[in-house]
C-alpha cells in the first residue's frame, strides 16, 4: 500500500528514470543547433546516395523521393524534428529498395513458370 | 589412346557440369517458346473451363456479370472517336507529302501483330509507338509525346485495322537478351508492396483485389491501346505499366524506355497466336 508519509520513495525513482531517458535520447532538440543541422543533413545525404543507387538498379520506391523532399523542406524551414523524421524514413525506404534489388537479382528465377 | 579417352572424359565432364550449372538456375535455359508453352499450360490448368483465346478480354473472361456489363458498354465503344481521329491523322500527309503509311509494310494497315520486333542492326526492341515516332522524324516532323492524344489516336487506328490478326512475334538469337530482360522484369518483385507483375497476374490470377478480378497475364498484350474509364481516354500499354508499378509503390519508367520495350517484347511473345482485339475498353 502506498505510504503517504514517504511520497519521495516512489516519486524520486520515477523522476530519476525520466531524467535519465531524456538525457540519453538522441533528440535533435538536445543537440546544439549546428550539430543537429549537420546530423540531419548527413542522413539526407546518405538517403540521397541510397536512392540514386536504387534508381540505378531500377528499383526505386515512390515514397523515398517524397520523404527526401519533405526532409529538405523541413530542414530549410528550421524544423529539425520533422526533418529528422522524414530523413530517417527516406533512408529506411532507400536502403530497403536497394536490398530488394540485390535480393531479386536471382530470386525472380524461382517464379518463372515451368 | 589414353589422350583420346582423357579428352572425351574432359569433354563429357565439361558438358555434364554445364548441364548441372544450367539446370541449377531455374528459368535460365528456357527458350521463349518453352516459356510460352508453360504459360499456356499454367492458365489451362488454372482456368480449365476457359479457352486460352478468351483471355484476350482480360478479367471479363473470368467474371460473367462483369462481362455482361462490359459487352453492353461495347455497344457504344468509348474509343470510337479516337479511331476516327486516328484514321484522319493517318491519312493526312506530312509537310513533305508522305504519310504514316509510307513507313510501314502494307501501308500500315493490319500490321500491329508484328510489333514489337527486335531490330538486329540497331540492337533494340521496336514497338509500334516507337515506329510511329521514328516515321514522323524520318519525314521531318517532330516526335509526339507518347502520352499525347494524337499518339493514342494514331495507334488506336492502327490497332483497329489489325483486329482479328494473330500475334507473330519472333525472338532471334540477337534478341534473346532483350527478351530475358523483359522476362526478369516481369517476375521481379519491386516497390514497397514487394510485388512482381506475376504476383497479381500469375500467382493470383482469377483472385480479387477489392472489387476487381485479377486478369490472367496471357492475353495482356492483345487489346492495346485501350480506353480506360479511369483515364477517360485511350492510353498505351506502357502507360498501364507505369500505373501498375506505381500501384505497388515502385517508381515507373518512361513510356518507350528500353526496360518497358523489353517487357512488352516478353509479354507479347507470351501472347503469340492470340487474336488482337484493340483498341478495347477497360474500367
Amino acid at each position: 500500500m502506498f505510504n503517504r508519509s514517504q511520497p519521495t520513495a516512489i516519486v524520486l525513482p520515477v523522476f530519476f528514470m525520466v531524467f535519465l531517458l531524456a538525457s540519453c535520447a538522441d533528440s535533435e532538440e538536445t543537440l546544439p543547433a549546428d550539430a543537429a543541422q549537420e546530423s540531419v543533413q548527413n542522413i539526407i545525404s546518405q538517403a540521397e546516395t541510397a536512392y540514386e543507387e536504387a534508381k540505378r538498379l531500377g528499383h526505386a520506391w515512390t515514397k523515398t523521393n517524397g520523404f527526401l523532399q519533405e526532409a529538405r523542406s523541413a530542414l530549410a524551414a528550421g524544423n529539425k524534428i520533422e526533418a529528422r523524421m522524414a530523413a530517417d524514413r527516406a533512408l529506411f525506404t532507400a536502403r530497403a529498395s536497394v536490398n530488394q534489388a540485390n535480393r531479386e537479382k536471382d530470386a525472380w528465377r524461382d517464379r518463372v513458370l515451368k | 589412346m589414353l589422350r583420346k579417352i582423357g579428352a572425351k572424359l574432359l569433354a563429357s565432364g565439361v558438358v555434364a557440369s554445364t548441364v548441372v550449372f544450367m539446370t541449377s538456375i531455374p528459368g535460365a535455359i528456357a527458350s521463349p517458346e518453352s516459356d510460352r508453352l508453360a504459360f499456356v499450360k499454367f492458365y489451362e490448368e488454372r482456368f480449365p473451363d476457359i479457352e486460352i483465346a478468351a483471355h484476350k478480354d482480360g478479367s471479363y473472361a473470368l467474371d460473367d456479370a462483369k462481362r455482361e456489363q462490359w459487352l453492353e458498354m461495347e455497344d457504344f465503344p468509348p474509343y470510337e472517336i479516337e479511331v476516327d481521329e486516328g484514321e484522319a491523322l493517318f491519312a493526312t500527309p506530312f509537310a513533305n507529302g508522305k504519310s504514316y503509311g509510307s513507313c510501314f509494310d502494307n501501308e500500315g494497315v493490319g500490321v500491329k501483330q508484328n510489333f514489337p520486333y527486335y531490330d538486329i542492326e540497331r540492337k533494340q526492341v521496336v514497338t509500334m509507338e516507337l515506329a510511329i515516332n521514328e516515321c514522323r522524324e524520318a519525314n521531318g516532323e517532330t516526335a509526339l509525346d507518347y502520352d499525347s492524344e494524337e499518339m493514342g489516336s494514331v495507334s488506336a487506328y492502327m490497332a483497329f485495322t489489325s483486329r482479328g490478326n494473330k500475334f507473330q512475334i519472333s525472338v532471334p538469337d540477337e534478341g534473346l537478351k532483350a527478351y530475358e530482360m523483359g522476362k526478369q522484369f516481369y517476375y521481379e518483385r519491386r516497390g514497397q508492396l514487394d510485388f512482381a507483375c506475376s504476383s497479381c497476374h500469375v500467382q493470383s490470377a482469377g483472385g480479387q483485389l477489392r472489387a476487381e478480378v485479377l486478369s490472367a497475364a496471357i492475353g495482356h498484350a492483345t487489346n492495346w491501346p485501350t480506353y480506360r474509364f479511369k483515364w477517360e481516354r485511350v492510353g498505351s500499354l506502357h502507360k498501364r505499366f507505369i500505373e501498375c508499378n506505381e500501384q505497388v509503390g515502385a517508381e515507373g519508367f518512361a513510356q518507350q524506355s528500353e526496360i518497358y520495350r523489353n517487357l512488352e517484347y516478353f509479354l507479347t511473345y507470351m501472347n503469340n497466336g492470340m487474336e488482337l482485339n484493340g483498341p478495347a475498353s477497360r474500367k
